[in-house]
């Protein structure tokens, strides 16, 4: 009987941990309202802008622009610079053609423009053309590829190394239809629109006289 | 006669034991505190979308929340332009503008950047071209979209003078 009791005189009070779990359960509502499950991000884009004067588009050697057109059989890649001879752009074009019924050649699309990016460290712009048909998910998943590319080092970790990141959209107007027979005046294809500067770091010029460039005018202009 | 050892149960009954459970709602607390989003982009994400996911990282800048749902494309979450299964009507797709979306951007527009802004046509030939930085656009978009209605509402905005768009993308 003695013994118990001077056990009980010697063990040492319990905590009261009831104000504790009252904090918690008032902390858990409040940070279950503002917490976020998944993580939105945004990729940044442009539209070509039209303006009324000519481009100042600044002289850079080492600097190219690439065109990028996304068809529903492949890709389409041309380069344009104000200061590259047509034949060293020309070795810049290529088409990347996507198999019948098959996905795009991301990757190929990638180490294309990556060889770009290495031979014009200075280059960032990106004139992208993509098909009325394609896909949202597809598109975001080409301008991830062009904007740039992650690289897994031999201990897992991920270096990004950036491509393109400046992406402006245009668009391919449709070639008007054919002429009559007897020649017509103006027959050839003309702007639909006047130069226009893209929105971004750079802003590229020349693009209709790029070797290989789309054979279409822009829609609001080139860039 | 109540017996000694009735009389010591007695004493040590009803002890509940939270320690376990303290310890679990600390996990939790921790777990929410690390998803816990103090800032506020007033940009809400619209519940029908399944946006696309991307690498991509950058942050959020303010600007002009545009959804566009299988069901139309809601500026600032009021229904602008109807659509059927995420097409507009062909004749908007022919003159690649929304006559609505249009309206409803410029009317944006001058309200809130066109103050100290200069339109495009208005600029000199010894003018330089200077375009409010805030006139950005927030594009959340279903991933099953097809670019020709992305493109529609993109090219209604630039009509009005938007030509900064941010696409709202789930982070990989």
């Amino acid at each position: 009987m003695f013994d118990t009791w001077r056990h009980k005189r010697t063990e040492p009070p319990e905590p009261n941990l009831i104000p504790v779990m009252n904090l918690m359960m008032t902390l858990i509502p409040f940070l279950l309202l503002g917490a976020s499950f998944f993580h939105l991000a945004v990729i940044p884009t442009s539209t070509s802008q039209l303006t009324a004067h000519d481009s100042d588009v600044p002289k850079t050697p080492r600097q190219v622009s690439v065109s990028l057109v996304i068809n529903a059989d492949g890709f389409n890649v041309t380069a344009a610079s104000t200061s590259l001879d047509p034949e060293e752009l020309a070795t810049m074009a290529t088409v990347i053609p996507r198999p019948a019924g098959g996905a795009y050649d991301i990757a190929a699309l990638q180490r294309h423009l990556a060889g770009i990016k290495h031979a014009y460290p200075a280059s960032n712009t990106i004139l992208v053309f993509p098909n009325d048909d394609l896909d949202y998910q597809q598109l975001v998943d080409i301008l991830d590829a062009t904007r740039e590319e992650i690289i897994r080092g031999d201990n897992g970790a991920k270096t990004r190394r950036p491509l393109f990141p400046v992406s402006v959209f245009n668009r391919l107007v449709p070639p008007p239809p054919e002429p009559e027979p007897e020649p017509a005046e103006g027959a050839d294809l003309e702007l639909d629109g006047g130069t226009v500067a893209p929105d971004g770091a750079e802003a590229p010029a020349g693009e209709g006289e790029s070797a290989g460039d789309a054979a279409a005018p822009l829609e609001g202009g080139t860039p | 006669m109540i017996s000694l050892r009735t009389a010591r149960k007695k004493r040590r009954a009803a002890s509940l034991i939270l320690t376990p459970l303290l310890d679990m709602f600390t996990i939790i607390l921790i777990f929410l505190i690390i998803s816990f989003n103090t800032e506020d982009y007033g940009f809400t994400l619209n519940k029908t979308i399944k946006p696309p996911e991307s690498t991509a990282q950058s942050i959020f800048k303010r600007g002009v929340d545009v959804a566009i749902t299988r069901a139309g494309v809601d500026v600032e979450k009021v229904r602008v332009l109807p659509l059927a299964d995420g097409k507009a009507a062909p004749e908007a797709y022919e003159s690649r503008l929304a006559e609505p979306l249009v309206k409803r951007f410029s009317e944006i527009y001058q309200e809130r950047f066109a103050a100290d802004d200069v339109r495009p046509d208005e600029v000199g030939d010894d003018e330089e071209l200077e375009v409010e930085d805030d006139a950005i656009l927030i594009i959340q978009a279903d991933k099953d979209l097809d670019y020709r209605t992305i493109h529609l509402v993109m090219n209604s905005a630039r009509e009005a003078g938007f030509f900064k768009y941010r696409l709202a993308v789930i982070r990989k």
